[in-house]
């Protein structure tokens, strides 16, 4: 009975853990839809992702993706993969990908707050040069 | 009688090693000790402005003082004893290492007994993670400046 128990949540564990698809969260400061919808179907296009932030502001879009246990070796291959697409897609923004954990919470943070356009871009260019910290 | 005849006797005779066992204990020590080294690499990106890649330096101080703390109240031998390998290869088996030969040596005086036996076993740590880390530098910035990879 224990053995089966033990498998049991061991199952459900490794199937919960695996091929789901990412948690999605966006914000835009002027509601566009439409970009909206294209930042969403990138992100759910991407098998490896399992979660996504992404804020427009000004012709500034910050992303920040997680991806799956699985794939984490891989994890700045994928970022730079999304980074292209997403600069291909949205050629007259600027730009920012980063797969870095405490970016995305920062990023989700932002997105449930929904600040004003001043705190937003204090936020925004905080997190930009939080990222690019090496020490 | 020879080496070889001499070999096998000694391990007729010796008691049957638990390696398996051994592995799981070590498994397991190693585990939880880089569990806790995750939550508080956690915590630092939570409660101050560190990232993924930043946080990992605060973490590993706080793992070594721990381990140092640990060592100097005695418990971290009995970890030791527990979980052998698991122990001293993550990171807070250096604290230990410093620790336990500083306190080993201190009857021997502050200056010729902790201060030179200090870093005894920590000491070649030390050396060659400079040295292999000097190396590696080296070889990723012959690549960076030939074009093959960038930083």
């Amino acid at each position: 009975m224990m053995k089966k128990l033990w498998l049991m949540s061991f199952i459900l564990v490794v199937v919960a853990g695996c091929s789901e698809a990412p948690k999605v969260s966006t914000y835009h400061v002027d509601d566009d839809q439409q970009e909206i919808e294209t930042l969403q179907k990138v992100f759910t296009d991407n098998q490896n992702l399992s979660e996504a932030a992404g804020v427009f502001f000004d012709h500034q879009l910050v992303v920040s993706l997680q991806v799956q246990p699985m794939s984490k070796f891989k994890k700045e291959k994928i970022e730079k993969l999304i980074e292209k697409e997403v600069k291909s897609l949205f050629p007259n923004h600027d730009v920012f990908v980063s797969s870095d954990l405490k970016i995305t919470w920062e990023l989700k943070k932002i997105i449930n707050e929904q600040p004003t356009m001043d705190d937003l871009k204090k936020d925004l260019a905080d997190l930009q040069a939080l990222a690019k910290e090496e020490t | 009688m020879d080496a070889k005849s001499y070999q096998q006797t000694v391990d007729q005779m010796a008691p049957k090693r638990p390696v398996i066992k051994n592995c799981m204990k070590a498994f397991l020590t190693g585990g939880i000790i880089c569990a806790i080294g995750q939550v508080i690499s956690f915590l630092y990106m939570y409660f101050f402005n560190f990232t993924e890649r930043t946080a990992s330096n605060p973490s590993v101080a706080t793992i070594v003082f721990l381990s140092m703390l640990l060592t100097g109240f005695g418990i971290y031998k009995k970890i030791g004893q527990f979980g052998g390998a698991g122990s001293a290869v993550p990171v807070s088996g250096f604290g230990n290492a410093v620790i336990s030969a500083a306190i080993e040596h201190k009857s021997e005086g502050f200056i010729l007994g902790v201060g030179v036996n200090m870093f005894k076993l920590a000491g070649p740590v030390i050396v060659y993670g400079v040295f292999s880390a000097f190396v590696v530098a080296l070889i990723k910035t012959i690549l960076v400046k030939m074009g093959v990879i960038s930083w």
